[in-house]
C-alpha cells in the first residue's frame, strides 16, 4: 500500500484504528449523526489524529470511549 | 465499548506517581534536615530508601509498558502515559540528587558545617514547593501552573549564582575550609539539578494537557 502511494492517492475508509494509524498519511473522522451520515468531523495529519485530536468526539472515539 | 477498567489503570497510576512523588520530596527534605543537623544516621537511612524509590520507578515504567501493549492508548490517553513514563523517571533520578546530598553529610565526617552556607536553604525550600506544586499541576491537568513554575527555575539559578559567589569568596577568605566549602556547591548544584527536574516535569504536564512538546525554560547550568 505505501508502494502504491507513492504514484497514487488512496483513500482507505476503515473502523481499524490501528492501520489507519499506520498507513495513512492524512486521516478524516467521520459519524452518524440522527439527522445525517458522514459528518466531517476532523480532517487533519494522521500524527496529530491519533495523539492530539482537536474535536472531543475524535478523542472519544479514537480513545475507545465509543465505537 | 467502555473503558472503565482502562481508566481506573489511569487512575492507580496517577496515585503511583503521587506517591513516588511524595518519597521522593521527602528524601530531598530529609537529606537536607541531615545535612543542617549533621546527622549521619538519618543520611545513611535516605541513602537506604533510594531502593524504594527506584523500585516505583520500576513498577510505574513496567504498569505504563503493560498498559500501551495491551490497551493500545491513544490521544489523551497517551499522553498521560508517555508523561507518567518521564515523571517517574525524572522523579527518581531527583532522589538521587537527595541521596547525593545525604553522601556528602557522610563525607564532611565529623567536621562541623562551615560558618557560611550562601542560599542553601532558601533553594531547598524552594525547590520542594516548586516539586510539590509541579505534581499539582499533574493532577489538575493545569498547564497554566505548569508554566509558572518553569518561570521559576530563574529564582532557583540566581540562588545558585548567589550561593556560588559566597561560597567561592569564603573559601578565599578561609583557604583551610575549601573542602568542606567545595561539599557545600556540591549540595547547591544537587538542588540546582533537582529544580531543573521539576521543570521537566511540568513540561511534560503541559505536553499531557496541550498535546504541545516544548522547552519551557532553559536553565543556565
Amino acid at each position: 500500500m505505501r508502494e502504491l502511494a507513492q504514484q497514487y492517492t488512496i483513500v482507505i475508509v476503515t473502523h481499524n484504528m490501528q492501520q489507519a494509524a499506520r498507513v495513512a498519511d492524512y486521516t478524516a473522522f467521520l459519524m452518524m449523526r440522527s439527522d445525517r451520515a458522514g459528518e466531517l468531523v476532523e480532517y487533519r495529519e494522521t500524527d496529530d489524529i491519533f495523539t492530539a485530536p482537536k474535536d472531543k468526539r475524535t478523542e472519544d472515539y479514537v480513545t475507545g470511549r465509543f465505537g | 465499548m467502555t473503558r472503565d477498567l482502562f481508566d481506573k489503570k489511569l487512575r492507580e497510576m496517577q496515585d503511583d506517581v503521587l506517591i513516588l512523588g511524595s518519597m521522593v520530596e521527602k528524601a530531598v527534605q530529609r537529606s537536607m534536615d541531615a545535612l543542617r543537623s549533621r546527622d549521619s544516621a538519618q543520611s545513611t537511612l535516605v541513602i537506604q530508601d533510594d531502593q524504594a524509590i527506584n523500585a516505583k520507578r520500576y513498577e510505574i515504567e513496567e504498569k505504563c509498558i503493560h498498559t500501551i501493549a495491551l490497551q493500545q492508548p491513544m490521544a489523551a490517553d497517551l499522553r498521560i502515559l508517555v508523561a507518567v513514563l518521564f515523571i517517574a523517571t525524572e522523579l527518581e533520578r531527583m532522589a538521587d540528587h537527595a541521596e547525593g546530598i545525604a553522601r556528602i553529610n557522610l563525607m564532611l565526617g565529623d567536621e562541623p558545617l562551615p560558618p557560611v552556607l550562601g542560599d542553601i536553604g532558601e533553594m531547598a525550600d524552594k525547590a520542594g514547593d516548586m516539586l510539590r506544586r509541579a505534581l499539582t499541576a499533574f493532577v489538575e491537568r493545569d498547564a497554566g501552573a505548569a508554566r509558572l513554575i518553569c518561570d521559576e527555575d530563574d529564582q532557583i539559578d540566581a540562588l545558585y549564582d548567589s550561593s556560588y559567589h559566597t561560597l567561592i569568596q569564603e573559601m578565599i577568605r578561609t583557604p583551610a575550609d575549601v573542602q568542606r566549602i567545595t561539599y557545600l556547591i556540591w549540595t547547591c548544584h544537587n538542588l540546582e539539578r533537582i529544580a531543573d527536574r521539576v521543570t521537566n516535569i511540568c513540561e511534560r504536564v503541559i505536553f499531557m494537557v496541550t498535546g504541545q512538546l516544548e522547552e519551557i525554560n532553559v536553565s543556565r547550568y
